[in-house]
């Protein structure tokens, strides 16, 4: 048998559960999606006014694991603000309503 | 039985427990670096991750109580930008939280100090001797082995409120 070598990358491109969350999450952030119940973004900037921390609530994504909702927000965030802003985030957290509101966040 | 799991899933690791868990596991490693030398390094290797990790994330500015988890993936995409890519064997590391430490300085505070490039050269050795995967392997490590990384490892908890700011 030839062997397959796959990034952790190339297997969350082929999860379509992942790509479709991260779809309707980079349309949220464009201001593009319809969605009733789409996630809600917080954006916390620094002094120069740079996104440093991005906190988004959504329970469509309840299945998904703390690390992988994160990873999720910078892939969207990279795509919507492009590479150069990527260097200023430094925290990424992804909550469902049930766990932000225990938190007491956003 | 403690609730591990339950309790872990509610408060998760924050940036400020980082420094007291090195602590803990250096401690341990140096109580079994004789009877478990392979037990002993793998975590003598954990403390120094703890303490690299700790460093870079509170010189990037994150605050005590921030989940780490919430931290990881911009960590990664930052240190990509800023050198390519690094492996960071599931965030495991030892080389990948050295070099992002010392990027860190670099880009935010615009030099590295010695300690910190000191640190750099002593973690890019232990990351030949360390890997998160030997918690899976039992006798692979020689007794004089575990005590080089053990006594390696204490250099960075000895340092470890003096390599972030």
């Amino acid at each position: 048998m030839p062997v397959e070598t796959r990034s952790l990358s190339e297997r969350r491109a082929n999860d379509p559960e992942y790509q479709d969350l991260k779809r309707r999450l980079i349309a949220e952030w464009r201001g593009e999606s319809v969605e009733g119940d789409g996630p809600s973004i917080l954006e916390e900037t620094n002094a120069k006014g740079r996104v440093v921390h991005v906190i988004v609530t959504w329970d469509a994504w309840a299945a998904f694991d703390g690390l992988v909702r994160s990873e999720m927000i910078v892939d969207a965030f990279q795509a919507v603000r492009g590479e150069p802003a990527v260097v200023d985030l430094s925290l990424a957290m992804g909550l469902t309503r049930a766990e932000a509101a225990r938190q007491r966040v956003g | 039985m403690f609730p591990a799991r339950d309790f872990i899933r509610q408060n998760p690791e924050t940036v400020q427990d980082l420094l007291p868990a090195g602590l803990a596991r250096h401690a341990e490693a140096r109580a079994l670096v004789e009877a478990h030398p392979t037990g002993a390094t793998y975590l003598a290797g954990y403390a120094v991750e703890m303490v690299l990790k700790h460093a870079a994330l509170r010189t990037e500015g994150l605050l005590p109580h921030v989940p780490v988890f919430a931290t990881l993936p911009a960590a990664r995409q930052r240190l990509r930008v800023w050198l390519g890519d690094v492996d960071h064997d599931g965030y495991h590391s030892l080389e990948f939280w050295s070099l992002l430490l010392r990027e860190t300085f670099r880009h935010r505070r615009g030099e590295v100090p010695a300690l910190v490039a000191q640190a750099s050269r002593r973690a890019a050795l232990l990351h030949h001797g360390w890997s998160v995967a030997l918690r899976y392997r039992d006798g692979i490590v020689s007794g004089v082995d575990a005590a080089e990384l053990v006594s390696a490892a204490g250099w960075f908890v000895a340092q470890q409120e003096d390599l972030w700011s």
